[in-house]
C-alpha cells in the first residue's frame, strides 16, 4: 500500500480457542480490519494490516482451533491457508496458564513448511494460577522464537512485532525441535513415507502427508488416494488397515514432545491447591446453583434491555425516524404522491427499521461479547447442556436462543458459537419462535382489550406455547431429519480471566457493522417492497395487494373465526412483528394510541378467535429482519423460505386448532 | 450381501474404509479382536488396552465411572478415527492421568488433564477406557 513495489509480508495468526488470540489480532490491527468469509465457506475471514518499519505487514486471523486434522472446516480451512498461500511467518498464540494442552496446535504447526513464532500470551494469568513459565528455556527447548505477553494488559505485543519481523528477515534462523511419531510406529511411518514418496504433489509435504494418512486424516486419504497409482494405493491401504490406531502413536507422540519441550521450563503449583477457577467453578458449573447464576445473568440482560434498550429504541422511532420521514415530507412537498410515500414510507422507514433495532443488538453483542472474554459462556452451555439435549442441541445453543426473546436478528446470528454446523442450523430454526419484545408487546397490548383481568394468564400461557412449540420442533427436527445423530460433547472450560474492554467493543462494533451491512440492505429492500405491496394500486390498505393477500387468506382465516382484518394485520407483521396494531387501527378506523381501538377490537373479535389470532401472530412467520439475518447466517434463501413455510404451517395450524378447540367445548364463541 | 466377493479380505477391508459407517459390524469385530488380543475385556464393553504397562494387574472401566476428585490413567479410546482424533487434540491419549471434577452420574462431566478442564458428555465419557491403580 505505502510502497508499491514492495512484497507485502503475511502473517498468519493460529491459536487454539481461548488464548486470547483475538485480543492479540485486535490489539495489532484495530480498526484495520477486514470481516469478510473464506472462500466457499460459512466460516468469518478476518484479516487486516499493521505498520512495521515503515512496511505493512498483513495480519491473517486463522479460525480458533485445537489441531490441524480435517475434524471441522475451521480445521481444514486454517490448514489449507498455511499450506496453500504459504504465509512468511505463523505467529502461533499459546496459554501459558494451560500450556500444556494449547501446545498441542504448535506440535502440528511446526511439521508445516511456515515458519513459526510462538506468542506465550496469559503469562498474568498463569502467574495468578501460580504456574510459573519460563520462556527462555522453552525457546532453548523448542528451537524457535518464544514471546512472553499478556495481550489484555498490551504487554509483549510490540515485541513479538519485532520477533516476527526479525524471522522474516532471517528465516534460517529458524531450526524447530519437532515431535516424533512413538517409537513403537516410526517403521511404519518409515515405510508410508517411501510408499508415496515422489506422487505428492507440492506444495505438500511428504512426511507430513504420510502422518496425516497415518492419523486417518479423511481429506488427505482422498487426496493421495487419487494422485497415486492403483497397485500402489493398494500397498497404502494395507499399510493402513494394519494400523488402524496408529493416531494414538501420532498424538502420543506429540504429548511426549510436549513433555520434553516443558518440563524444564514450567513449574505448577503444588497439587491440591484451590485456584480462583476452581473457586467460581464451584458455583457456576453446579447443578442448581450454576442455573441460578445463569438466570440472575439472564434477568440483568433483561432489564438492560427494557430499561436501556426500548426506551432508546422509542427515542430514536419518534424522533429520528418519523423526523427523517416529516423531513422528506416537507422536502419533496409538490413531488407526486408516489415519490413521496416511496421515500417517506418505504426507504426511511425501512432505514428507520435498521437503526432502531440498534439499541438492543449493541446491549446484546456487549453482553455476549463480556460473557464470552470472560470465559463465563462455556459454563452457561455447560449448565444448560441437560435441558438441549432432547432437542439435539448442546448448551451453546441456549445462549442464542435466550437472546431471541429480545430480538430474534441477535439469536439468528449469535447461534455462530454453536460449532458443529447441524447444530447450528437447528438453532437458527429454532430461534423465530422465541418471542420477542416487538410480539410481546403486540400481546401486551391486546391481551387486556380482550381478556380484561386475566389478560396476564393468557399472555404468559401465549409464551408457553412458543416455548413448547419450540421444544417439540426441536425434538421432531432432531429425530426425523437429524435421526438423532449428535455431535460428541467435548468443550474446554478456559480458566477466567479478566475481560479487555477493547476486545468487547471491538466485538459490538464488528457485529454491529456486519448487521448493517447485510441484514440492514436487505432489510431495506423488503420493506421498500413491503410498502409497495401495501400502497400499489391503493387507495388505502384493503386496496393494496397487502391488503388482497390478507383477502385471499380469509378462508384460513374463517376456520379461525376471523375476518379479512386481522388477516391482513397478520401479512403486514412480516415487515415487522409490532405493525400488527397498526395495521388493526387502520382497517378498524382508529390510530393506534386511540384508546378506542382496544375496546372496537373487543366488540368485533370474539375471544376465541382473540386467542387464536394471538397465537398464530405469536408464532407467525419471521419478520424481514430476522429473514434476512437468517439468509445471511446460512448462506443461502433454502433455509431461509423453508424456515418460513415451516413456520407458516404451523402458526395457522395452531391458530385454527385453538379456535375449533374452543367452538367444540362452547366457549367464547 | 450382493455384488460383494466376500471371500476376498483385501476388498472387505476397502469396502470398510470407503464406507465406515456402513460397515459398523465390520469394524465392531475388529474391535472385539484386538482387544482379545490385548487380553482387556470387561464385563461392559471392550477396550482397546494394554498400551500402558501394568495394564493387566489393574481393572478397566470408563472414565464416567470414575467418581469426584478420583484420578485414573486413560488406556484406550473406543469410537472411530474422527471421535479419537478429536479427543486427542483434547489431549486424551492413552498413559494421560485425568482427574474427575464433577460427575453427577447423568448430564456432561467435568474432568481435569493436561492443565485444563474439559467438559464433556455422558456417551463420550463411556467411550475412554481408564486404569485405576488398585
Amino acid at each position: 500500500m505505502s510502497s508499491g513495489g514492495e512484497k507485502v509480508i503475511t502473517v498468519a495468526l493460529a491459536g487454539q480457542p481461548n488464548v486470547g488470540k483475538s485480543t492479540v489480532f485486535n490489539m495489532l490491527t484495530g480498526l484495520s480490519q477486514h470481516v469478510g468469509n473464506w472462500p466457499g465457506k460459512t466460516i468469518e475471514r478476518k484479516s487486516g494490516t499493521y505498520q512495521y518499519n515503515g512496511a505493512a505487514v498483513r495480519l491473517v486471523d486463522l479460525p480458533g482451533i485445537y489441531s490441524l486434522s480435517a475434524n471441522s472446516l475451521e480445521e481444514q480451512v486454517a490448514r489449507d491457508f498455511i499450506i496453500r498461500e504459504q504465509p512468511d511467518v505463523v505467529a502461533a498464540i499459546v496459554d501459558a496458564a494451560t500450556l500444556e494442552r494449547s501446545l498441542y496446535l504448535v506440535a502440528e504447526l511446526v511439521c508445516l513448511p511456515a515458519p513459526v513464532v510462538l506468542g506465550l500470551n496469559m503469562m498474568d494469568v498463569a502467574e495468578r494460577e501460580g504456574i510459573h513459565v519460563e520462556p527462555h528455556v522453552l525457546e532453548a527447548a523448542l528451537g524457535l522464537p518464544v514471546v512472553p505477553m499478556a495481550a489484555t494488559r498490551n504487554q509483549g505485543v510490540r515485541e513479538l512485532v519485532e520477533t516476527i519481523d526479525a524471522l522474516v528477515h532471517d528465516p534460517l534462523r529458524y531450526m524447530p525441535r519437532r515431535p516424533e511419531i512413538r517409537q513403537d510406529h516410526q517403521a511404519v511411518l518409515g515405510e508410508m513415507e517411501s510408499l508415496i514418496a515422489g506422487h505428492i504433489q507440492p506444495p505438500y509435504p511428504g512426511d507430513w502427508v504420510a502422518l496425516k494418512l497415518l492419523e486417518g486424516d479423511a481429506e488427505v486419504t482422498q487426496m493421495v488416494e487419487s494422485c497415486l497409482p492403483d497397485d500402489r494405493w493398494e500397498q497404502v491401504h494395507a499399510l493402513l488397515m494394519q494400523h488402524e490406531d496408529a493416531i494414538l502413536a501420532v498424538a502420543g507422540g506429540r504429548y511426549e514432545w510436549i513433555e520434553r519441550m516443558t518440563r524444564a521450563a514450567v513449574k505448577h503449583p503444588r497439587a491440591g491447591q484451590v485456584t480462583l477457577t476452581d473457586r467460581l467453578d464451584r458455583v457456576a458449573t453446579h447443578p442448581w446453583l450454576g442455573l441460578l447464576v445463569l438466570a440472575s445473568i439472564l434477568g440483568l440482560v433483561f432489564w438492560l434491555t427494557y430499561t436501556i434498550g426500548s426506551p432508546l429504541q422509542a427515542l430514536l422511532d419518534a424522533y429520528v425516524v418519523h423526523g427523517a420521514s416529516a423531513l422528506t415530507r416537507h422536502i419533496l412537498a409538490g413531488a407526486p404522491a408516489w415519490l413521496v410515500g416511496l421515500l417517506a414510507d418505504g426507504v426511511v422507514a425501512g432505514a428507520g427499521t435498521v437503526v432502531t433495532f440498534l439499541p438492543i443488538l449493541v446491549i446484546f453483542f456487549a453482553i455476549l461479547g463480556l460473557l464470552e472474554d470472560v470465559g463465563y459462556m462455556a459454563r452457561a452451555a455447560y449448565v444448560m447442556d441437560r435441558f438441549m439435549h432432547a432437542m439435539g442441541l448442546h448448551g451453546k445453543s441456549f445462549l442464542p436462543l435466550f437472546l431471541g426473546f429480545g430480538c430474534n436478528v441477535p439469536a439468528v446470528s449469535g447461534a455462530r458459537i454453536v460449532d458443529s454446523p447441524r447444530a447450528r442450523l437447528l438453532t437458527i430454526q429454532l430461534a423465530p419462535l422465541v418471542p420477542c419484545t416487538a410480539r410481546l408487546a403486540v400481546v401486551a397490548f391486546l391481551t387486556p382489550a380482550f381478556f380484561g383481568w386475566s389478560a396476564a394468564l393468557v399472555a404468559w400461557g401465549l409464551v408457553l406455547l412458543n416455548l413448547i412449540v419450540l421444544a417439540l420442533l426441536g425434538v421432531g427436527i432432531d429425530q426425523f431429519v437429524f435421526k438423532g445423530a449428535h455431535a460428541a460433547f467435548i468443550m474446554e472450560l478456559p480458566l477466567y480471566h479478566i475481560p479487555n474492554g477493547r476486545t468487547i467493543g471491538l466485538f459490538i462494533w464488528q457485529n454491529t457493522l456486519a448487521f448493517l451491512n447485510k441484514a440492514g440492505r436487505i432489510i431495506l429492500i423488503v420493506s421498500v417492497i413491503v410498502w409497495a405491496l401495501s400502497t400499489f394500486p391503493g387507495p388505502g390498505l384493503e386496496n393494496s395487494m397487502m391488503g388482497w393477500l390478507g383477502e385471499w387468506l380469509a378462508p384460513v382465516g374463517r376456520l379461525m373465526g376471523l375476518g379479512w382484518q386481522p388477516m391482513v394485520a397478520l401479512v403486514t407483521s412480516f415487515a415487522a412483528k409490532e405493525n400488527a396494531i397498526a395495521t388493526l387501527g387502520v382497517l378498524y378506523g382508529a390510530s393506534e394510541h386511540d384508546v378506542g381501538l382496544a375496546a372496537t377490537l373487543a366488540a368485533s373479535i370474539p375471544p376465541a378467535a382473540a386467542l387464536a389470532f394471538l397465537a398464530t401472530e405469536m408464532l407467525f412467520i419471521p419478520c424481514v429482519a430476522t429473514l434476512a439475518t437468517i439468509r445471511q447466517e446460512t448462506a443461502s434463501w433454502r433455509w431461509a423460505l423453508l424456515n418460513v413455510a415451516l413456520l407458516l404451517v404451523i402458526s395457522f395450524a395452531v391458530g385454527i386448532l385453538i379456535y375449533q378447540g374452543a367452538v367444540l367445548i362452547g366457549w367464547g364463541v | 450381501l450382493p455384488g460383494l466377493p466376500a471371500e476376498d479380505d483385501a476388498s472387505l477391508s476397502g469396502l470398510f474404509c470407503a464406507c465406515p459407517f456402513e460397515n459398523a459390524s465390520h469394524y465392531q469385530e475388529r474391535v472385539v479382536q484386538l482387544a482379545a488380543l490385548q487380553g482387556v475385556i470387561s464385563g461392559r464393553r471392550s477396550k482397546l488396552g494394554g498400551l500402558v504397562d501394568g495394564v493387566e494387574e489393574t481393572m478397566a472401566m470408563c472414565l464416567s465411572d470414575l467418581g469426584v476428585g478420583e484420578t485414573a490413567v486413560v488406556c484406550a479410546l473406543d469410537g472411530g478415527a474422527h471421535f479419537r482424533s478429536r479427543m486427542a487434540s483434547f489431549g486424551f491419549t492413552p498413559g494421560v492421568s485425568v482427574k474427575m471434577m464433577q460427575n453427577y452420574g447423568c448430564g456432561a462431566i467435568i474432568v481435569s488433564l493436561r492443565g485444563t478442564r474439559v467438559a464433556l458428555g455422558q456417551g463420550e465419557a463411556r467411550k475412554i477406557g481408564v486404569t485405576r491403580p488398585q
